[in-house]
């Protein structure tokens, strides 16, 4: 998902949950900074970079493709981004090393999504936002998996976006090209992706890197083969998937609040949702490159509060000035804290499935930040 | 449509599309091939190999006019070579992708393979030529151009009759 997902529906959902406005600001921040934490941002407020949740394109382009290099990625992206939906999921005929790959596709409504609400419970506000992130990605990035793999990754030429048309839609195909220089064409249906390298490990196979940001887009509608599902089609239906992450998101964040007493899955608060359903889902299929605008408009006139836009920079100065034993406290400081705890608690029962594509699981007892 | 022949029927559709995948795979390395047999000729030339005017069997021809009404010949051939080589391909990618229907291309496909085929004995007669690294390497990316062929030929065959019942319901 992009920004106008991460940071402003997720202001929308906290407020429906019962947050306040500055409560609203600290967890729809914290859920945009996810895409935002990585080891270069990282080193310039001299924080850990261990706790990155997310890697630049410079990142990934400088990262070794060895042994290393891989769990690394697979750490970060599988714990933040493509959360695995069954770690112990059985393919017939498939090899241990494609079945670990394939363990980590992400969908939504797995157990490690009630592992990652949970851990936010009774914790900071950066902690509650870090989980929306999750959870809202677990919607989008269904069906690709958080590990460079071309078996799982891949995408071809049967790629349709289904466009709509009076009362229902045409099957219009996608066209994929490596060009980041030109924004991506809604009207002609060009959108740009990484390119094909025939390895398997390639970073270029990380995520929905093949299918470019296309995922990403609310109003996306489309069909296609996943490298993983022996050539059956897959339909995904953004509009709807990201209203169903709205709906949970709310029930979470009440949870959270403390209105529910345990996290199920599979439960999404529509009630609550429900005056603002039409409104919400005309901002979802409205076919833009970016809804920020009509996101903020939404969430102002929700709240009736003016909400800043998401500045990267708001709160570095307070981490990288305070004091060592200070910076725990700091907004950034509770940020990182939530970081580690999701990234240990997801690489762990990663590494105790057996697989060991995440590395071997990060004990952060006693870690000073 | 009761749920056997639904269930039948996706089963259908998810062949027809692993069939037309396999022959966009095949008619891409079959472009790729065509590419291959040019430039390994022209690779042997180059590096002194084999003497360009010997292979054409005009070492001891002194008329120029001759020498380059075949040179001009050879370069025509080559350029005829991955031209058909692509030729076959491409159709092969827009049969697979279900934007071409007709399926003239196998003709040359079977052609190609039957050439190929029929070449191989050349590797293994010490006789005709000397055996060394390359002329295995050689060898086994031929062996990789027949399978290419062969994947051709039956994924075009596999994914006219899975069409053609699809067709039928």
């Amino acid at each position: 998902m992009q920004q106008d997902f991460h940071y402003y529906a997720t202001y929308a959902a906290a407020y429906l949950a019962g947050y306040s406005h500055e409560e609203c600001m600290d967890i729809c921040y914290s859920a945009e900074f996810v895409d935002h934490c990585s080891a270069t941002l990282l080193a310039k407020i001299e924080g850990p970079e261990d706790a990155a949740t997310t890697q630049l394109q410079l990142e990934l382009m400088d990262s070794p493709m060895d042994i290393l290099g891989i769990m690394e990625m697979t750490r970060i992206w599988s714990a933040f981004h493509f959360l695995p939906y069954d770690l112990y999921a059985e393919k017939k005929w498939a090899t241990k090393i494609y079945k670990n790959k394939y363990r980590l596709i992400c969908k939504p409504n797995g157990a490690l999504l009630a592992e990652t609400v949970n851990l936010a419970k009774g914790k900071s506000l950066q902690a509650v936002g870090l989980a929306m992130h999750v959870l809202a990605d677990t919607w989008a990035h269904s069906y690709f998996a958080g590990t460079p793999s071309q078996v799982i990754n891949n995408v071809n030429y049967y790629f349709y976006e289904l466009v709509p048309e009076g009362d229902g839609f045409i099957e219009r195909e996608i066209r994929f090209r490596h060009k980041k220089s030109t924004p991506d064409d809604i009207e002609n249906g060009l959108y740009s992706n990484t390119l094909h390298r025939g390895i398997e490990n390639s970073v270029m196979n990380l995520g929905h890197g093949r299918a470019g940001h296309f995922p990403d887009y609310s109003f996306a509608r489309y069909k296609y083969l996943p490298a993983w599902d022996n050539y059956k089609v897959v339909l995904k239906d953004n509009p709807k998937d990201y209203m169903k992450a709205f709906t949970q998101m709310v029930y979470a964040m009440k949870y959270l609040r403390g209105e529910y007493t345990s996290f199920e899955l599979d439960r999404y608060d529509t009630e609550a949702v429900e005056p603002y359903e039409s409104r919400i889902k005309e901002i979802l299929e409205k076919r833009q490159l970016d809804g920020c605008a009509d996101w903020k408009e939404f969430c102002q006139e929700l709240s009736g509060e003016t909400i800043e836009d998401f500045d990267l920079e708001k709160y570095q100065d307070e981490y990288l000035l305070a004091p060592k034993p200070q910076k725990g406290y700091a907004f950034l400081g509770k940020f990182i804290e939530a970081a580690y705890s999701q990234k240990h608690m997801v690489t762990d029962r990663i590494y105790k499935s057996g697989n060991r594509l995440a590395g071997i699981s990060l004990d952060i007892k006693g870690k000073k930040l | 449509m009761n749920n056997k022949a639904a269930i039948t029927r996706t089963e259908l559709e998810q062949r027809e599309r692993k069939y037309g995948n396999s022959l966009v795979v095949s008619g891409i390395a079959v472009i790729f091939f065509g590419f291959w047999s040019v430039l390994k000729i022209i690779e042997e030339i180059a590096i002194g190999k084999v003497d360009f005017f010997e292979m054409l069997d005009l070492a001891d021809e002194e008329d120029m006019g001759i020498r380059v009404f075949m040179t001009v010949f050879f370069v025509l051939l080559t350029l005829a070579v991955i031209f058909l080589h692509y030729r076959v391909g491409r159709a092969a990618i827009l049969v697979g992708r279900g934007k071409k229907k007709k399926f003239f291309y196998l003709l040359f496909a079977i052609s190609f393979l039957l050439l190929t085929v029929v070449s191989f004995p050349t590797y293994i007669n010490p006789e005709v030529v000397d055996q060394d690294d390359v002329t295995i390497a050689a060898f086994f990316v031929d062996v990789a151009y027949c399978l290419a062929l062969l994947d051709m030929v039956v994924s075009s065959f596999l994914i006219s009759r899975a069409r053609k019942q699809l067709r039928e319901g």
